[in-house]
């Protein structure tokens, strides 16, 4: 019995799933690392157990949303605005190769619709997902459309629109 | 994965599949299956009580309009865990992520003897206390595993990060609260 098997069984024994056996009883008696770690689970178990809440109500008010609320298409409207940043990409790119020879550039403008509405870390994020994978939700650390709130998406989508 | 509580009705996923079916009672019964661990886990995350039926409320309706991206390897509490998580994590960026510590819980089984409960009162303390000053990855992971009993593999799926990051974070956690046991 190893103090890190021991320390694999607590929290399953703290939970009321398991019991100690008579080997894992012996070693919490005569080892004090373990049983400090052992009053630590236990109170982690415990913490919270105060919180109350209305499941019933709780259910009630998210069923309410889901009937009322409109369904926020994400994927089609980050697909649609990967696009436009991708067309801006590609108008950067190209247009140069364009040019005359032999004449100085013109200082270039490519008007994408939308962008201009976006604030810095709003760009960067549509630039970022081009680069990167994505998913539906966010689990990362690093800021993403889904990290927004409902009334923030809305303000970006009204700003895409205008 | 089942969960204890889906050992006497429908699994979470039966649950889910006949909520996209059109069963209002299946998403009704999905959140009473899972709304107290849930709050349980929030308010450990340190999570006001105002705050709690908030937060829970937008991660169940997270949960159902987005059951499509729920990958069946994970258990729906853990993924459910997840969507909270990144909420509180919002929160944080938001600059509203207080942690707040309930000073009037009573959150340890009767039946103790006064001097231990008075130990036990006050290693809680402490370890609430303790999970407040935590950096979030830690105080969850720790959640995780000591209040909500979940394996590795669960919490790495829920906070994502690995299975190995899980262990380490639940340790670098343990070695700190531990220094707070009387
Ligand atoms: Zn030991």
């Amino acid at each position: 019995m190893t103090c890190q098997e021991l320390s694999d069984r607590m929290p399953s024994v703290a939970a009321g799933a398991a019991t100690w056996s008579q080997e894992e009883a012996e070693h919490l008696r005569t080892c004090a690392g373990c049983r400090a770690e052992w009053a630590v689970v236990s109170a982690g178990r415990a913490v919270g157990a105060q919180a109350s809440i209305d499941a019933d109500a709780l259910a009630a008010r998210v069923l309410h949303r889901l009937r009322t609320e409109p369904i926020v298409r994400r994927f089609q409207r980050r697909r649609w605005l990967i696009g436009l940043a991708a067309a801006a990409v590609i108008a950067i790119i190209l247009l140069p190769a364009k040019l005359p020879r032999g004449q100085p550039a013109p200082p270039l403008a490519v008007d994408v619709p939308g962008l201009d509405g976006l604030a810095y870390g709003e760009l960067a994020d549509v630039l970022e997902s081009l680069e990167t994978s994505w998913t539906e939700t966010s689990t990362s650390d690093a800021p993403s459309l889904d990290d927004l709130d409902p009334r923030e998406l809305e303000r970006m989508e009204r700003s895409w629109e205008i | 994965m089942a969960s204890l509580t889906e050992l006497d009705g429908p699994s979470d996923a039966a649950l889910a599949a006949a909520w996209q079916a059109g069963s209002e009672q299946a998403a009704a019964d999905l959140v009473r299956r899972h709304a107290s661990a849930l709050a349980r886990f929030l308010t450990g995350a340190g999570a006001g009580p105002g705050e709690v039926e908030d937060l829970a409320q937008e991660a169940f309706f997270k949960a159902f309009r987005g059951l499509d991206s729920w990958r069946k390897e994970s258990s729906f509490r853990s993924w459910l865990f997840s969507i909270a998580s990144n909420l509180r994590k919002d929160a944080y960026r938001r600059g509203k992520g207080r942690v707040v510590l309930s000073i009037e819980d009573h959150d340890l089984p009767d039946g103790r003897d006064p001097a231990s409960e008075l130990v036990a009162d006050e290693t809680a303390g402490r370890i609430r206390a303790g999970l407040a000053r935590l950096p979030r990855l830690q105080r969850e992971v720790f959640l995780l595993r000591a209040q909500q009993g979940l394996d590795y593999g669960e919490i790495a799926a829920a906070l994502g990060t690995t299975a190995g990051s899980a262990r380490v974070h639940y340790h670098h956690a343990i070695r700190k609260l531990k220094e707070l046991v009387p």
